[in-house]
């Protein structure tokens, strides 16, 4: 009798351990079983929204579960960020970020967790950095506004300090050997109101539709944006073409492979099966739709990391010395 | 009125030294090139001087006198609301919010508006339910799950 | 003449069934949102954005200028009958609204407001229509001196709106600057007394703020009074809407308000707030009773509640003509319009005359339907506040509790809201007024930050505030009415504050 219970015990006793070790493979094939949370932070309505709102009803169809958009804003991302980091990493709690914010939470707003805290999955949209000027400048391309900026002091709105448009123009400013005073602004429509008025002399920020009475002068992207084509990109002036905005999706460390797997696939089916409506609601919405894969984003994510540590202790020295 | 007059004035200039002595350290800068404790310095030093004047006022006869005299008590029904609604805040996360909401509507309908036990009852029932389908139903607003999951 | 036709195809656009019931559908929906404390009109237009993708882009930007209008407007009523601010730009309502509540006259109160929102709407709505491109361009010309001097000019204003002493007043607004203060400077990007808090370092939510000085602390402050007397909300019916006396202390607010609201919700940055407050000070400075301010003057809730709504049409103006938002609810309909494809620029009412002048036709209807959706629902409301109070106080608690947590879903900001409750209630004991300390809250980061982004384009020169000439204009009235209280005749009333 009790051997038999013996024998009951251990057989009971190795399947469950087998049920155990083949179970998140289990999970994995057949995630998901339920809604999954996105977690966005900014409120409702901003550019982070509306991007997961352009992929969010078709990536539903494709997964077969409904897409809940979690909104945790408040501190550049900070709150968002740590309750990433601390949910469990099941694959039903998901975080979309622009590489730009994350890069800049961890190291402007000394957040307590790092890039390793997260897997990168895919890139939604590409955002751009565009520099412009008011119609009636004085300055036709890129390189008149440096020249000038060697001899006075030119004033570029941006939405903050520590923000792509100030880290990217300290970065131009040495290369060439120039200083220029960056107002904040608090907002990019901000910023670029106020290059419209005639305020400041230029203003880098990420584009909100008023830049069409503005004149362009650069764009901070790879290739040539599609909406201006005949503005030079960054790269081309010369300059080491860095922290382009991609708004992505991550999710919190130990995720496991098959699951990040699946999302990635799930996003990039959706963006090719609806290319032409995706592309063009971003296009109005002035960034560019472009799935690209988890070893693209991190090496992306880790780029933005470098180059902003780097001009970071650059600024934060030079403004000791003053 | 004049006694608390002066309770309150002392305490804006406890609160202006505080300030004040933060801000000098957060850095001032300078007239022209301000830098971020420039306001709340100015502030605090402001304040300070306000509350100096206020302070020395009280010591000044002049026709005040015939105001209402509200004690500045603290009513024990006032702190238990205040309380519960902090309560209210902590809990939510842990107990989820339909919970909380029960209890906390039959704390307060029971000893701060001393209803009878039906009322209570009643309220602390339907409430939930009522603002559960109002705020998460109609408007999307989602409410922490406690540990129960809901 | 061209007007005329656009007028007419325009009220053609907006008069179809389907938009009809857009426009319905989004002041409902607006003023629900208006009446619950906390929810503002930036969450609902976002979740009904998605809803809006579906429709064609006139019917979308009908039903949000429908919910926009609606929160303008629902935020009063809570102002006027418990004291608690719906939307931010309320917050001056509650001053005298409430005490006109208080003592029985919550109907005229709540109707003036109605019919006052109507006209100003109609107004602005005018001129939205004759003005829109000029004064966008004016607006334009509002860089950050301009700003400073404008603010400067409000806080000047801001002491107008004490009722008692006025040592206090500044007091307590010195203190509410130094609490904005609170939170990342954006100009240098270092936190400010926050200490590690992530919640402080955002800044000190007005909303939880708001809510805490006015709402709960006026609840706090009647429960402890409920042994003595059922507080005077057992309205004793004095009519259900302003009668010809009320109408007569109200008309020429209602004109001015509309004005204010108007011209200042073409700025960004100067509607709904600025603009109650602007309204609240100058018809409180030019009144003969300035004394009636803050126990029930009509004029006081009159003129903010125009301003209010004059001042939604008007932030069409820099949105149309330029592509600028000047509130968050203005940036998310931006955000509506150009997912549709729409990009607003210099030419864009000409090349779109169907939309412009649709959504012109759609905002007459929009306050049409509000005067009629709300009119009959003051009986209810004022039939609302006779349900006895100690029913009514957890209810309200409890809904402000929602409110301030489903701005973030921060818990702290309730704790905040409690917090403040507990200081309004003190405040209220030792006799300094909330109203000041709210607004200093709000405009103290504004004018430091528009101070610092002057200096930084001056390059250190005070000059700049002067040599401009919008800037030096508002500078010297804001000079001048900043000395006003000091001079002789004034400072009586500080030092024998009669009741």
């Amino acid at each position: 009798m009790k051997t038999r219970k013996g024998w009951t015990v251990v057989i009971v006793g190795i399947v469950i351990s087998l049920l155990i070790g083949v179970s998140p493979a289990l999970a994995a094939a057949d995630y998901p079983t339920r809604a999954i949370d996105v977690v966005i932070p900014f409120g409702p309505g901003g550019g982070t929204d509306l991007t997961v709102r352009l992929f969010k009803d078709h990536v539903e169809k494709l997964l077969g579960q409904p897409i809940v958009i979690n909104y945790k804003p408040g501190a550049g991302g900070v709150i968002a960020g740590r309750y990433v980091k601390d949910s469990k990493p099941d694959g039903y709690t998901l975080f979309v970020i622009s590489n730009t914010s994350l890069v800049s939470s961890i190291l402007a707003r000394k957040a307590d967790f790092t890039l390793d805290d997260f897997i990168p999955i895919c890139t939604l949209t590409l955002s751009p950095t565009i520099f412009a000027v008011n119609k009636d400048s004085p300055y036709k391309t890129f390189k008149d506004f440096t020249e000038a900026a060697k001899t006075k002091k030119m004033k570029y709105a941006t939405t903050s300090p520590f923000s792509t448009g100030h880290v990217i123009i300290e970065a131009i400013g040495r290369k060439e050997g120039f200083e220029a005073l960056q107002v904040p602004s608090g907002g990019g429509a901000k910023a670029a109101t106020a290059v419209l008025g005639g305020h400041v002399d230029a203003s880098f920020v990420s584009p909100v539709g008023i830049e069409s009475q503005l004149r362009i002068l650069a764009v901070n992207m790879a290739d040539r944006w599609e909406a201006y084509p005949d503005v030079p990109t960054l790269k081309e002036l010369g300059y080491p073409n860095v922290l382009e905005t991609y708004f992505s999706v991550f999710a919190p460390k130990g995720t496991p492979k098959e699951i990040i797997d699946k999302i990635y696939g799930a996003y990039k089916k959706a963006f090719e099966e609806n290319k032409e409506e995706i592309t063009k609601i971003s296009k109005n919405t002035h960034q560019i739709a472009r799935v690209l894969s988890p070893a693209e984003l991190r090496k992306i994510t880790r780029e933005s990391h470098v180059f902003f540590k780097d001009m970071l202790s650059k600024i934060k020295a030079s403004a000791k010395a003053n | 009125m004049t006694k608390y007059d002066r309770m309150s004035t002392l305490c804006f200039v406890g609160l202006a030294i505080a300030v004040s002595l933060e801000s000098i350290r957060i850095g001032p800068g300078s007239l022209s090139n301000p830098g971020p404790g420039l306001i709340p310095l100015g502030s605090g030093l402001v304040l300070g001087i306000l509350g100096l004047i206020g302070f020395f006022r009280t010591f000044v006869k002049s026709s005040k006198e015939g105001r209402r005299e509200d004690a500045v008590k603290l009513g024990g029904r006032t702190i238990s609301a205040l309380i519960s609604m902090l309560a209210f805040a902590f809990l939510i996360n842990t107990l989820g919010f339909l919970i909380v909401t029960f209890l906390w509507m039959g704390f307060v309908c029971r000893w701060v508006a001393r209803m009878g036990w039906k009322g209570t009852i009643f309220t602390s029932v339907v409430t939930p339910f009522c603002t559960w389908l109002l705020f998460e139903y109609f408007l999307e607003i989602r409410f922490p799950r406690g540990i129960l999951s809901f | 003449m061209e007007t005329i036709t656009n007028v007419g195809m325009g009220f053609a656009t907006a008069l179809t069934w389907a938009n009809i019931a857009y426009c319905f559908i989004g002041v409902l929906v607006g003023t629900l949102i208006g009446v619950l404390p906390g929810l503002g009109p930036t969450a609902t237009i976002s979740l009904l954005l998605p809803v809006t993708y579906y429709l064609d882009p006139i019917s979308a930007i009908i039903m949000l200028s429908g919910v926009y209008y609606g929160a303008m407007y629902g935020g009063s009523t809570t102002a006027i009958l418990v004291n608690i601010p719906g939307e931010t730009a309320s917050i001056v309502t509650c001053l005298d609204g409430y005490q006109m509540a208080l003592q029985g006259r919550a109907g005229p109160a709540l109707g003036i407001a109605a019919f006052g929102s109507f006209i100003a709407g109609t107004l602005s709505v005018v001129g939205l229509m004759l003005a829109a491109p000029p004064l966008a361009e004016f607006g334009l010309r509002f860089g950050p001196p301009e700003f400073f001097a404008l603010i400067f000019m409000a806080f000047s204003l801001l002491i107008c709106l004490a009722k008692g002493d006025m040592l206090k007043a500044v007091m307590i607004t010195v203190v509410g600057v130094f609490v904005g203060t609170i939170g990342i400077d954006f100009i240098s990007g270092d936190t400010r007394f926050s200490y590690g808090s992530l919640t402080l370092s955002d800044g000190v939510g007005i909303v939880p703020v708001a809510m805490g000085l006015f709402g709960v602390a006026e609840v706090l402050g009647n429960i402890d009074k409920q042994e003595q007397q059922a507080k005077v909300l057992k309205t004793k019916l004095k009519g259900l809407l302003p009668n010809l006396q009320d109408w007569k202390h109200s008309w020429l607010p209602i004109l001015r308000g509309s004005a204010i609201g108007f011209f200042l919700g073409t700025i960004p940055g100067g509607g709904g707030v600025m603009s109650t407050f602007t309204s609240y000070a100058l018809e409180k400075k030019i009144s003969k009773h300035p004394e009636r301010f803050g126990k029930g003057a009509i004029e006081g809730v009159a003129g903010p509640e125009s301003a209010n709504n004059a001042s939604v049409a008007a932030h069409y103006v820099p949105l149309l003509t330029f592509g600028i938002p000047t509130t968050v609810v203005m940036a998310i309909i931006l955000g509506g319009l150009m997912i549709h494809g729409i990009s607003p620029s210099p030419t864009f009412i000409k090349e779109n005359p169907q939309l412009f002048w649709g959504l012109i036709a759609s905002m007459y209807l929009g306050n049409a339907m509000l005067l009629v959706l709300n009119l009959p629902l003051i009986g209810l409301w004022v039939r609302v506040l006779s349900i006895p109070y100690r029913v009514l106080f957890p209810l309200i608690l409890l809904f402000c509790i929602i409110g301030v947590y489903s701005l973030n879903y921060n818990i702290w900001e309730v704790v905040i809201m409690v917090i403040f409750g507990f200081f309004g209630y003190l405040m209220r004991k030792f006799e300094y007024e909330p109203a000041p300390f709210v607004f200093a809250l709000l405009l103290g980061p504004m004018i430091e930050n528009a101070l610092r982004q002057s200096l930084i384009i001056s390059e250190g020169s005070f000059g700049i505030f002067f040599t401009r000439p919008i800037s030096c204009v508002l500078m010297i009235v804001g000079i001048i009415l900043f000395i006003i209280p000091a001079l002789p005749g004034f400072k009586r009333k500080t030092f024998d504050v009669a009741d």
